[in-house]
């Protein structure tokens, strides 16, 4: 199974995590880009390989610069602070600043993330079927 | 006919409005919460998300509640919702390859590559309503739990990419291939659509239209009022990864889980000269949806007919009568003032009364 990005680790994680991980974000952080809302236009692929827009996704987007990098970072759902962190960390990872403390809360995130996709596809393997034909058919 | 501007009757449209709200909040019952909404009406909250244009599961649900469960209005207050917000940019092509699978059967072969998984469906229940008030739904969800998660490991899993189905019949050079055009895709919401309008105008307009106006459009092609008879070749359900490019690094990152459900109908077609193949046909949308990208994937089919014979073939007439919010918003306006209008119209029926009268 996939490994989740830190974007979908922080889009789906519990609230009281997100309330933790804004503990870690530096203060002397610059926002060229604030937390927004807006929509990202969802391009897709279908069977003939024609390409088509499906409609448009709820994101929350920032931009952070610290220490001379910059961080970036789209959030499906349009819950400011969790862009906001997702492009804080995004941020620290380049400088190589990223403290060991938050690292681990976010592997934890995403080993529990990855545990509801495992269970989810569990329940659809529970429902894989081999159908046989009635004698005559 | 038009309607007019009037005024007055402040006080009573503020009650109206308050009393649209008392009854929505119900006498008795305990609020609706939307985590509830969410979760337990998960097919409205899907249909509202596709016919609103706009994947927002809180927000739809939002919406639900506030429109006391009329998908229609839900959808118009989404897509009304979205309008306020920018556009931050366009993903990268999506593909339903890398999809998450909850759900993945086909009609056309008893076995697939990857296998059929049933997945939550109440597609092989009797329809027969559960009269047992007496059961606790908490005691139920926990023993659904139990029988889903609990004892071995199911045999086989889920593959982290299914297979096509269409691709066993393209192998054999059974698929009519369409010249899918190597322009950006048409974008409805920026630019008014000229018919004949590009395919990919067409799949972005029945992506966002209303499930029982492509169902009805569809229903007709199917019972003979056309000549589509399609073979579910594939439906799909389940998550796709919505892959944004950072602007910065110019690298692509995948921002969430989009629920998408895809299908692929494929239908025998002949064409003078030329060689019977099958044409296929597309359908996906937001959610879990699966009347829609059914019904979808035999218009879009459809609407490919090289000598429309119907209304279902007609692209002009499936694409602006499918939109939910569009012809529901027509319907409403019946309800504005039309007091001059009705005046003159009934002025010149009694004038045409004396005549006729006269003559007699």
């Amino acid at each position: 199974m996939r490994e989740p990005s830190l974007c979908e680790v922080l889009s789906e994680c519990d609230e009281t995590l997100i309330v933790r991980l804004l503990e870690f974000v530096p203060e002397d952080m610059d926002l060229p880009r604030a937390p927004r809302d807006g929509v990202i236009l969802m391009t897709c692929r279908e069977g003939l390989n024609e390409t088509f827009h499906l409609g448009e996704v709820l994101v929350s987007e920032t931009l952070v610069r610290w220490r001379g990098v910059e961080g970036y970072a789209v959030v499906v759902g349009d819950d400011p602070r969790r862009s906001l962190v997702a492009a804080a960390i995004d941020a620290m990872r380049q400088a190589q600043a990223s403290p060991p403390d938050l690292e681990t809360l976010l592997s934890a995130a995403a080993d529990a993330l990855l545990a509801r996709r495992t269970e989810d596809a569990r329940a659809a393997a529970s429902t894989r079927v081999e159908f046989d034909l009635l004698p005559g058919a | 006919m038009s309607y007019v501007a009037v005024q007055g009757g402040r006080e009573a449209i503020e009650r109206a409005c308050e009393a649209y709200e008392h009854r929505r909040s119900g006498r008795t019952s305990a609020p609706l919460e939307l985590d509830q909404i969410r979760e337990q009406l998960h097919l409205a909250v899907d249909r509202v998300m596709g016919e609103g244009g706009l994947y927002a599961p809180e927000h739809a649900s939002l919406a639900f509640r506030q429109a006391a469960g009329d998908t229609f209005e839900a959808a118009f207050l989404l897509r009304a919702h979205r309008a306020t917000l920018p556009r931050i940019a366009q993903s990268e092509v999506c593909s339903t390859g890398p999809m998450r699978v909850i759900r993945r059967i086909s009609s056309a072969f008893k076995e697939v590559p990857g296998g059929q998984i049933l997945g939550p469906t109440s597609d092989y229940t009797l329809r027969l309503l559960e009269l047992d008030p007496l059961e606790d739904p908490v005691e139920r969800r926990n023993h659904l739990r139990e029988r889903l998660f609990s004892g071995k490991e199911p045999e086989g899993g889920i593959p982290d990419e299914f297979p096509r189905v269409v691709e066993l019949l393209r192998r054999e050079g059974l698929v009519q291939e369409v010249t899918s055009s190597s322009e950006e895709p048409f974008d409805i919401t920026r630019r008014s659509m000229l018919y004949p309008a590009p395919r990919s105008a067409r799949l972005q307009s029945m992506a966002r239209a209303e499930t029982g106006a492509l169902l009805f459009l569809a229903y007709s092609s199917m019972r003979g009022y056309g000549d589509i008879h399609p073979t579910l070749a594939e439906l799909r359900v389940g998550y796709v990864p919505l892959t944004v490019t950072n602007p910065v690094t110019g690298r692509t990152f995948v921002a969430g889980e989009v629920l998408v459900t895809e299908a692929e109908v494929v239908s025998r077609f002949s064409e003078p000269g030329g060689e019977p193949r099958f044409h296929l046909g597309c359908g996906m949308c937001f959610g879990q949806n699966e009347l829609k990208a059914i019904s979808m994937g035999v218009l879009d089919r459809c609407l490919r007919s090289p000598s429309p014979s119907c209304p279902a073939e007609d692209q002009e007439f499936v694409l602006y009568h499918a939109d939910g919010i569009e012809s529901m918003g027509f319907a409403n306006h019946w309800k504005l003032p039309h007091y001059v209008d009705f005046l003159s119209d009934l002025d010149r029926l009694r004038k045409a009364r004396e005549v006729a009268h006269a003559r007699a």
